[in-house]
């Protein structure tokens, strides 16, 4: 159906050749065609890239023309089918190649789309760098430290997780990530599109359980990039102390430091001073 | 059966009118009956009626070239028809129908897709074939046929 206003008209014929026609006003305004050539990726050097068109959009059969404007210097690839929705190229050498698709409607509106292919030499294991800072390494049970991790990235565009493992029953709040995704369950960051050298920094609160038992806690965390993981480094023990309990038998301390004689079951309570 | 009795050209009413005596009854109760099928079959206008005459509102019924008129009566006891000649002209009714989506004064854009539906009846045929329906545009001309048919609905669905 055209842009505009339409007058629809339903008619239905019985078998005597009588005919009823019944209409509605109905209007279909245009919208400008959309240009889709996909999403930026890294390939290796020596891959055939596909492209892919099929998301874009327009009024009516869409006519597709594909373009490399940029590519490394000495590359000799060329767009075969460049006239087609589905389209490749070979990345014949290492560096950034800028794709264009443009694609024009039945209405002949216009739109354009374009697309970063990163090549990469094939096996080139990512250099990613990352290390933690906790700010409080010596905690009552129930208490909480402010956490951070700095990762550097290496001279390739990439997508980067990264993956904390706290003990059982600790909890972690976000303060500051600029991720593009947060997967609570497994305390994932994950950011699609790290430039090149780019740093990305994840800031959280991790909180202590009141019951957890004293002792020397591991926090261990990993960067995953391109299929290599690497570990977190730096600050990676937090050790804690016994917490304040008074919650868990009912009490009210008037102040820390008070020792209750609470019979047989309960003897000494001497909490240490706050952190 | 004295009105209509064959050959008439009726209109949107009829006053039918038949004359039927029983020597020794004057309690006789009359039933009227239609054939759009020249008597194959028969549809119960009216019962229990006392007088010897029924307006019927052709309308609300099937019209058609083979209409006949037939009425019964019964003392109670015996039963005896009175049924039109020939057969007689009722006007034809033309389909009812109406499209309940897209609402009237709907707005679309070319990257939605519009659902065509409608709905209609026909007293005579009842069951409407697909080639009976189609949807159209004025800016576009024919959008298609129904693509999916029940008793009394049709569905059109395009994309624009």
């Amino acid at each position: 159906m055209v842009p505009g206003d339409h007058n629809i008209t339903l008619t239905a014929n019985d078998s005597n050749g009588a005919t009823t026609n019944t209409s509605i006003r109905i209007r279909i305004d245009e919208v400008a065609p959309f240009a889709n050539g996909g999403k930026d990726r890294t390939v290796s050097v020596g891959d055939i890239v596909q492209l892919n068109g099929s998301r874009s959009k327009g009024f009516g059969k869409l006519v597709y023309k594909w373009e490399i404007v940029d590519k490394p210097v000495g590359s000799q690839t060329n767009i075969t089918n460049s006239d087609n929705v589905s389209s490749k190229f070979i990345a014949d050498l290492p560096g950034e190649y800028v794709i264009q698709l443009f694609v024009r409607d039945a209405l002949n509106g216009n739109a354009i789309d374009q697309t970063r292919i990163e090549a990469i030499l094939g096996n080139t294991t990512p250099q990613i760098s990352s290390s933690r800072t906790i700010d409080v390494k010596t905690l009552a049970a129930g208490s909480e430290t402010g956490v951070t991790v700095v990762i550097q990235n290496d001279d390739v565009k990439r997508p980067l997780t990264l993956q904390e493992s706290i003990p059982d029953g600790w909890n972690i709040t976000r303060i500051s990530d600029g991720a593009d995704d947060f997967k609570t369950g497994t305390n994932e960051w994950i950011w699609y599109n790290v430039t090149s050298n780019a740093v990305k920094t994840a800031k959280y609160n991790l909180k202590i359980p009141p019951g957890a038992p004293p002792g020397t806690y591991i926090i261990n965390g990993n960067v995953m990039a391109s299929d290599t993981t690497t570990s977190v480094t730096g600050d990676n023990t937090i050790s804690v102390t016994e917490g304040d309990i008074s919650s868990e038998i009912g009490l009210t301390l008037p102040y820390r430091g008070t020792v209750y004689n609470l019979g047989p079951a309960f003897e000494v309570l001497t909490l240490p001073p706050l952190v | 059966m004295i009105y209509p009795n064959g050959g008439e050209q009726l209109g949107d009413s009829v006053n039918v009118t038949w004359q039927i005596n029983d020597v020794d009854s004057n309690n006789l109760t009359y039933e009227l009956l239609y054939s759009i099928d020249a008597g194959k079959t028969w549809l119960v206008i009216a019962m229990d009626l006392k007088e010897q005459n029924y307006t019927v509102n052709l309308k609300e019924l099937p019209g058609g070239s083979n209409g006949l008129f037939k009425a019964i009566v019964t003392d109670g006891v015996n039963t005896v028809t009175s049924e039109s000649n020939a057969v007689f002209n009722v006007p034809d009714k033309p389909p009812n129908v109406r499209i309940i989506s897209p609402g009237n004064d709907s707005n679309f854009t070319t990257d939605q897709t519009v659902v065509f539906v409608g709905e209609g009846y026909d007293i005579e045929d009842i069951y409407l074939d697909n080639s009976s329906v189609r949807w159209s545009s004025d800016k576009q001309g024919i959008l298609g046929s129904i693509i999916q048919f029940h008793l009394q609905d049709w569905f059109l669905e395009t994309t624009i």
